[in-house]
């Protein structure tokens, strides 16, 4: 088992994902001239991308282990799922009361949910150890 | 003439000190106030406070208080909650909640005040606790809560929460 591919693959994906949507909150807070950053900062961004990212690169080194590559097939449908599924939560997210024009807040998160699983999909081909492991 | 000067410059005197001391002229402290609301599901604010406030807490019965907030500046902290809150209140047609006190008794500190609180143009009187203290000559703060339910002023959209109760805390200046 490949766990160094694996986790580089997480890593990579982390910080590619990281840096898209921290381009992307300024990019929206300056178009928007909104600011969100009490609830969506930088440490809030690495936190929670390096995380996705690294539970999806555990979670494709161990299941390919056990069933190759149609489990990766299946770990790619389940994270698009996930990532969509999770966009709910943002609808139902109560901002603090001095945060002005919340209905601005769901079209900063909700693209940004979907860059870890982007991020790790985009890189898939360049790590190949589920081949490794089969 | 000496005596008419001197009787009138008295008479504008006695006027200014019972201006002062009766029709004490509130100005609101436009970066510090909160109306907030709180219900069963969730709380907000509401901001753009207007206010003719006429209170001189000694003399209580001679105030007079005008406020108006506006409507479309409802926050949840819920953007999908506040475009619901606003098509219930119909803010685009009536961008004012206002309220005009009739009557207000009371006294160190503990008042009570009686108006009318217009929503969506319907008109209704309520009756509330409200206190004054005042922190310097200058400075005082009004705070006060009351209920009220909004299918009494015709706010009826489905997922509308039966009671709002609204909490003052307004900082006020001369």
């Amino acid at each position: 088992m490949n766990w160094k591919q694996g986790l580089m693959h997480g890593l990579l994906s982390a910080v590619t994902s990281s840096l898209a949507a921290i381009i992307y909150n300024g990019i929206y807070s300056k178009a928007f001239i909104v600011n969100f950053s009490a609830v969506l900062n930088v440490s809030g961004i690495l936190f929670s991308s390096t995380l996705g990212c690294l539970l999806m690169a555990v979670s494709y080194i161990i299941f390919t282990r056990k069933w190759g590559i149609k489990a990766a097939g299946f770990m790619n449908i389940g994270f698009v799922a996930i990532s969509f599924i999770s966009i709910l939560g943002i609808f139902n997210f109560h901002l603090p009361l001095d945060i002005e024009s919340p209905e601005l807040f769901p079209g900063l998160a909700i693209p940004m949910h979907f860059f870890p699983a982007l991020g790790f999909l985009a890189f898939t081909p360049f790590f190949s150890y589920w081949r490794v492991n089969k | 003439m000496r005596k008419f000067r001197i009787a009138a410059l008295g008479v504008v005197a006695f006027s200014a000190l019972a201006f002062n001391t009766f029709n004490t002229q509130w100005k609101v402290d436009e970066t510090n106030y909160s109306v907030k609301f709180s219900t069963a599901k969730f709380d907000g604010i509401f901001k753009g406070l207007k206010t003719n406030i006429v209170f001189d807490e000694n003399n209580p019965s001679t105030a007079r208080i005008e406020a108006s907030i506006d409507a479309e500046s409802i926050n949840t902290g819920n953007g999908l909650r506040n475009k619901h809150a606003r098509q219930g209140l119909e803010t685009s047609k009536y961008p004012q909640i206002r309220f005009v006190s009739t009557s207000v008794s009371g006294r160190a500190g503990q008042f009570e005040t009686t108006g009318k609180l217009t929503i969506k143009e319907v008109t209704k009187e309520i009756r509330f606790p409200f206190q004054f203290v005042r922190k310097r000559t200058t400075e005082g703060l009004f705070t006060g809560k009351f209920s009220i339910k909004p299918a009494d002023y015709n706010v009826k959209k489905s997922g509308t929460p039966e009671e709002f109760t609204i909490q003052l805390n307004i900082p006020v200046k001369q």
